[in-house]
């Protein structure tokens, strides 16, 4: 009642986005926060496979794909031709821009003491606009290439030397690489697609969405592929991914989900790793830990302090990108996967124990370590051997009576596997028996998960499974 | 010099800070006027502050047992046998309504054992449990050497022959002074003339009896552990964790009053004796005599406001030692116990208030706890007066150094301890050196008594407090010391109830929880948690610093409506 005594004017941004994301029905994650809808943001450049050909190409602007004849044939959502009219229309990242003009963002431009308002502000737009958004950006004009958001260009690479090409019978016969030297990116593949999204979705050297920025009004960013990747109105034909004969696989879900694991833990240890030595950061870098282990009111009798083993204050990292990862491994590299696990614990250790005054080159040193252990598990390419997906649901049902559950971050990772399992069943031509209460696990989860009205945090959640003390 | 803060216990704390520190050492070595400006005479005094069983005079420990057998035991409704000075119910109103008396028990209740389990398992070295650690006990009883003698018919004893703390408690003399001097000679009939006739501080300095009368001693001592001293006496954030209530906003006045009280404001002393029937003129005369000796004024005093108004200076001092004397121990900084532990401790609500409200510095960069700055303006509006240059000199360098104190923790999250430290100790420098001295009534010249005027104007300034601190609310805690100063002060100063605000106060008493509860009916045996804490959570946790400054914008208009003549 309290907080909500000026609900009708204050709710704003939130509530606004909150109707938008059931009107367009994003089920499962994203409906289990206030927030999620509002990470939507840009692609970026980073990744090398992924990283646009000379950078002095011109962007032309999301105009110059909205031709009729070509991108924008007012079909349906998804439909060959329609791709600038399914963005336009149904894509949130066209309205990335937009947030920046609203009233959270102008306090936390002044919060932070920015000096120019948000949709000035490259911080704010090379995740709202593009990655390699400057003054300089080469665009016809900057003012309407802004006010797209995160448009085609933004992933697609700047258009200039391909808008002319990309539609003649020729192109077909070019390779990728070749491609890439007109300026467009290879988004097909499944490492180019995540090393994309990862970086505005979980940060980069200058996007990183720090405690900072979170304190001052944005929302926390806690990407997960598929979830995301489920959500968003795609604007092109599911049959692409799927289906062999559109050059789709079979089991693009589950290899989706998997890659997804692996590639946000490596962005997130990158970040880490970036925090931890850059000294123009601030360190310790409260948007490492988990948020709700600080964020909770203060109550009598407290679960918390009836959990085995009680509370010891101890602030924990994260484990919103460790907590299913190395289930997410295939189970053939069981050596290669004691390594990561054992990095990633030496790294955790280190992070809680000498909460507030860990030394930044020793977390920088370890980060590395987990980096390294990463590597062998050739992220980037199509080798990777996805969990076989009855195994995994069954260590998922163990993770939850062993109590591993224990904070929301954890069950919301688990609920998130669980609703990934359920789209990978529907690739394939015979469901398991167990799926009615793999479903059911779904729903139940959900229930636990969902933020109670104006919260933007698990006040109700309780640790799931294991002995109660 | 040694001598000085060696004798002083907040001192001595800060001496390990002090090498090679050049700002402490000039507050150490140089006059550190407030919490030792009665210091000079008080040179060898042991243990203003109850430090356990570790004065050298403390070698037999008087406890409740002693004080109550024939004297301190007598019932409210037998006034006709009280004495002169005081009226001989103290052990009483302690033995049956305060909750000191149970503060050991509470270390058997279910939440303490819970905790023992839980920092059994923390490796930090609890293996004595919750009811033989010093870290409890220093606070919930008495810590007492092997060589203290224990007196069978001074003290209640358990069968081994140690002290039974079921029974005793926060004792007397955790108070009153942990020395053995004091006892025989203030009881003793053949010298009481001579006793009495002694001032508070040569009882402290000449027989170790903690000068309760001195409002600074006081305030000093009970925040030594409301608080906490930083030292020995500290709620760490693993003891929060692990179940200690947090330990709300300490108004030392107000939570003196709900003890309940077992002495006498000035007024009700002089109200008292006046009608006492078994007092001569002559004793009569004596107990005046004494009050005059203290104050010029004795019958204008208001020392209830005088103790708002020193508690609150005293708590933005202890605090912020608190938090120097932290920032120095590099192994365990930051020790999250001395920050806000609202600043991360909140549920993320839509819409925020505190995202609406901004942030005074960075966003999301903890700080120390706020409410101990509340109150301490007070004391610059009373030493001012109507003296306008001087308060808004006075206010700005006070505000200028917390501010700087709190512009050191934004300096990167958690703030870099030696700034913090800096910054920290220059506010107890300032506090101590400029504000305290025209705070002590031995400075006839400059100490301004607390009469009604003064009351009328402190009422004043403080409902008019948030909206000088401008658009930026304030918290929880800090509210309620407003909250409670001016229900104390009014209550003071207005005897006759109806002459106060009343309606407007009735709505802060329900949102802030401001009706403490005087401590336990007699009828209850036993220990049993106090709920009131955990309502006052319940309406901390749905707070909102804008619906309390609409409430005290209604206080404000009434009490301005009102006060006009």
């Amino acid at each position: 009642m309290i907080e909500g005594h000026n609900a009708d004017q204050g709710v704003g941004v939130i509530v606004r986005c909150y109707r938008l994301l059931l009107l367009a029905g994003i089920p499962a994650f994203a409906a289990l926060t206030n927030w999620s809808v509002l990470a939507i943001s840009s692609p970026s450049a980073r990744a090398q496979e992924t990283a646009p050909a000379p950078a002095s190409f011109k962007f032309l602007g999301a105009g110059s794909c909205a031709s009729m004849a070509c991108h924008n044939s007012q079909g349906p959502p998804g439909a060959t031709g329609s791709e600038y009219t399914t963005w336009a229309a149904h894509d949130l990242h066209a309205r990335a821009v937009d947030v920046l003009y609203d009233e959270r963002s102008v306090r936390m431009t002044k919060y932070l003491r920015r000096g120019k308002p948000a949709p000035q502000d490259p911080l704010c737009l090379k995740c709202h606009v593009n990655p390699n958004y400057s003054e300089s950006l080469p665009v016809v004009d900057l003012a309407t290439f802004r006010g797209d958001g995160v448009s085609c260009e933004t992933c697609h690479g700047p258009a200039e030397k391909y808008v002319s090409e990309h539609y003649k019978q020729s192109w077909k016969s070019l390779t990728a690489q070749e491609k890439k030297n007109y300026g467009m990116r290879d988004l097909k593949p499944l490492p180019n697609r995540i090393a994309m999204c990862v970086e505005c979705h979980i940060g980069a050297k200058e996007s990183d969405v720090n405690h900072d920025l979170i304190a001052a009004g944005h929302p926390r960013l806690n990407f997960e592929f598929t979830s995301f990747h489920g959500a968003w109105a795609r604007h092109w034909p599911d049959r692409n991914d799927r289906d062999p004969k559109f050059g789709g696989q079979t089991d693009f879900e589950i290899r989706a989900w998997s890659l997804g694991q692996l590639t946000c833990a490596k962005t997130a240890l990158e970040i880490l790793a970036e925090r931890a030595s850059n000294n123009t950061k601030p360190w310790p870098e409260f948007a490492e830990y988990d948020c709700y282990a600080c964020h909770h009111d203060l109550v009598k009798d407290s679960w918390r302090q009836k959990l085995p083993g009680g509370n010891k204050g101890v602030v924990p990292w994260s484990r919103w990108y460790d907590s299913q990862l190395v289930d997410a491994l295939p189970a053939d590299e069981a050596e290669k996967s004691a390594a990561l696990k054992e990095a990633i614990v030496n790294l955790r250790k280190l992070m809680e124990a000498e909460f507030g005054r860990s030394d930044r080159a020793r977390v920088e040193g370890l980060a590395h370590n987990a980096l390294s252990a990463l590597e062998p598990l050739q992220l980037a390419t199509l080798k990777l051997r996805p969990p076989n997906l009855d195994g995994l649901y069954h260590k998922l049902l163990e993770q939850e009576s062993a109590g591993s559950l224990r904070c929301w971050d954890e069950a919301a990772q688990s609920f998130l596997t669980y609703s990934a399992l359920e789209r990978a069943f529907k690739d394939r031509s015979e469901a398991p028996a167990f799926l009615p209460e793999l479903k059911t696990n779904v729903n139940r989860l959900r229930r636990e998960l969902t933020f109670p009205p104006h919260f933007d945090s698990p006040k109700s959640f309780r640790p799931l499974g294991g002995p109660k003390r | 010099m040694m001598v000085r803060f060696q004798g002083d216990t907040m001192f001595a704390s800060s001496s390990r800070i002090a090498l090679g520190l050049t700002l402490t050492a000039s507050i150490l070595l140089g006059h550190n006027a407030f919490l030792s400006s009665q210091d000079a005479k008080k040179q060898e005094k042991t243990n203003s502050a109850p430090l356990a069983g570790h004065g050298e005079h403390f070698t037999q420990l008087y406890g409740a047992k002693g004080c109550m057998t024939g004297c301190h035991d007598k019932l409210l409704n037998e006034p006709d046998r009280f004495y002169q000075m005081v009226r001989g119910v103290e052990g009483t109103i302690w033995s049956e309504h305060d909750r000191h008396k149970e503060a050991f028990l509470a270390l058997s209740g279910e939440r303490a054992q819970r905790m023992e389990d839980i920092l059994k398992a923390s490796g930090s070295g609890w293996e004595r449990g919750v009811r033989d650690d010093p870290r409890c006990l220093n606070c919930h009883g008495v810590v007492v050497a092997k060589n203290v003698q224990l007196n069978p018919d001074m003290v209640a004893l358990k069968k081994d022959g140690t002290v039974d703390l079921t029974k005793e408690g926060v004792t007397c003399m955790v108070c009153h002074g942990m020395d053995s001097r004091w006892f025989d000679p203030h009881q003793s009939l053949p010298n009481r003339r001579k006793w009495r006739s002694l001032s508070g501080p040569e009882k402290q300095q000449q027989f170790g009896m903690t000068d309760l009368w001195d409002p600074v001693e006081r305030a000093k001592l009970c925040s030594s552990c409301h608080i906490g001293n930083g030292r020995d006496k500290m709620v760490t954030h693993e003891m929060y964790a692990a179940g200690h209530p947090p330990l709300p906003g300490f108004e030392v006045a107000s939570f003196s009053d709900a003890m309940p009280r077992h002495w006498e404001t000035i007024h009700e002393k002089l109200k008292r004796v006046d009608t006492q029937k078994n007092l001569s003129k002559e004793e009569r005369d004596a107990v005046l005599e004494v009050l005059k000796s203290k104050y010029r004024n004795a019958e204008k005093q208001l020392d209830q406001t005088e103790m708002v108004v020193t508690g609150g200076v005293v708590a933005l001092r202890q605090s912020f030692q608190m938090v120097a004397d932290q920032a120095s121990q590099t192994k365990t900084w930051p020790e999250l116990a001395v920050f806000d532990c609202y600043a991360c401790h909140h549920e993320l609500r839509v819409p925020s208030w505190r995202q609406e409200r901004g942030y005074q510095g960075k966003p999301g960069r903890p700080s120390m706890r706020p409410w101990p700055t509340a109150l301490a303006q007070l004391a610059v509006y009373h030493i001012t007066g109507k003296e306008k240059a001087m308060e808004e000199k006075l206010t700005r360098e006070l505000a200028d150094r917390i501010q700087s104190a709190f512009r050191a923790f934004d300096e990167k999250p958690f703030g870099q301890p030696e700034t913090v430290m800096k910054a920290a100790l220059a506010v107890v420098d300032w506090l101590d050196n400029r504000l305290a001295k025209d705070l002590n009534p031995e400075n006839t010249a400059s100490f301004k008594i607390y009469d009604r005027d003064r009351s009328r104007l402190l009422l004043d300034r403080l409902v008019s407090f948030p909206l000088e601190k401008g658009k930026f609310g304030m918290d929880f805690d800090s509210a309620r010391q407003v909250g409670w100063a001016f229900k104390l002060i009014q209550e003071e100063a207005f005897p006759d109830a109806a002459k106060r605000v009343s309606g407007p106060l009735s709505t802060l008493e329900k949102a802030l929880c401001l009706n403490l509860p005087k401590g336990k009916p007699a009828s209850q045996k036993g220990y049993k948690e106090n709920e009131f804490l955990w309502q006052a959570l319940n309406q901390l946790n749905n707070y909102s610093p804008a619906e309390f400054q609409a409430d005290l914008e209604a206080l404000r208009k009434q009490w301005l409506s009102k006060s006009l003549p």
